[in-house]
């Protein structure tokens, strides 16, 4: 996976942060001013990811059963898209193991809607 | 591979695709529900980090290896990695969204 250093050279992208499954915030970077994104923000935004990536599992899992189709699951990359922003997250490879070695670090980028090209970042995030 | 728009309370408007017409149905409920959480949690992270922008949600993507799921506001989708731009898709679903 790239660094936060080298997302934050993507096209359109606002902030990029790592956190862990429980939504605790470890590393952020942020390329605009903090009257747009506090670093306490971020520190929701970690959680909002978290749960979502959970919420995706449950989704994932469910239609799976349902579908019997077998590309949903393991879920690689949620996105919420909101109203002026959206963010990207990626899980890495070890998320959700039942027993992981070491502890997962998600990685999450914040693009502007209006400028983001979802497909680069989506590439990017890639594992 | 399937898309299918929804009414305010989750049930079927209209669906087309390799889904069968109850999977088409039950779709849309889970899309709804889906984002019915989404909204809930975009307007509490909203009140608790003070950043603007992030509510009302427009909708959400759910990539998984080969398949994923995006909806934007009524409309969800099933695409195939592989087949589908993202970028094509999200554009996409936003216009039929306004009809």
């Amino acid at each position: 996976m790239a660094n936060l250093d080298q997302l934050m050279q993507l096209p359109g992208i606002l902030a990029a942060f790592e956190f862990t499954e429980g939504g605790t915030l470890l590393n952020h970077r942020q390329a605009v001013p903090t009257d747009i994104i506090h670093p306490h923000a971020m520190t929701f935004l970690a959680y909002l990811c978290a749960a979502n990536v959970n919420m995706a599992r449950l989704q994932a899992k469910g239609w799976t059963r349902l579908t019997n189709s077998h590309g949903f699951e393991p879920v690689q990359q949620v996105m919420v898209i909101g109203f002026d922003w959206s963010v990207l997250i990626a899980l890495p490879e070890e998320a959700g193991s039942p027993i992981p070695v070491s502890i997962p670090v998600l990685q999450a980028v914040v693009l502007a809607n209006e400028s983001a090209n979802y497909q680069k970042a989506t590439a990017a995030l890639t594992r | 591979m399937a898309v299918c728009r929804f009414s305010d309370d989750g049930t079927l408007v209209e669906g087309y695709g390799l889904l069968t017409p109850q999977q088409i149905a039950l779709l849309s409920h889970i899309s709804h529900r889906y984002r019915r959480a989404l909204q809930g949690h975009a307007d509490q992270t909203a009140l608790f980090s003070g950043m603007r922008g992030w509510t009302p949600p427009r909708g959400f993507v759910l990539r998984g290896s080969r398949q994923s799921l995006c909806a934007i506001a009524n409309v969800v989708c099933w695409i195939d990695n592989a087949d589908a731009s993202l970028n094509e898709v999200l554009t996409e679903l936003q216009d039929i969204a306004r009809w």
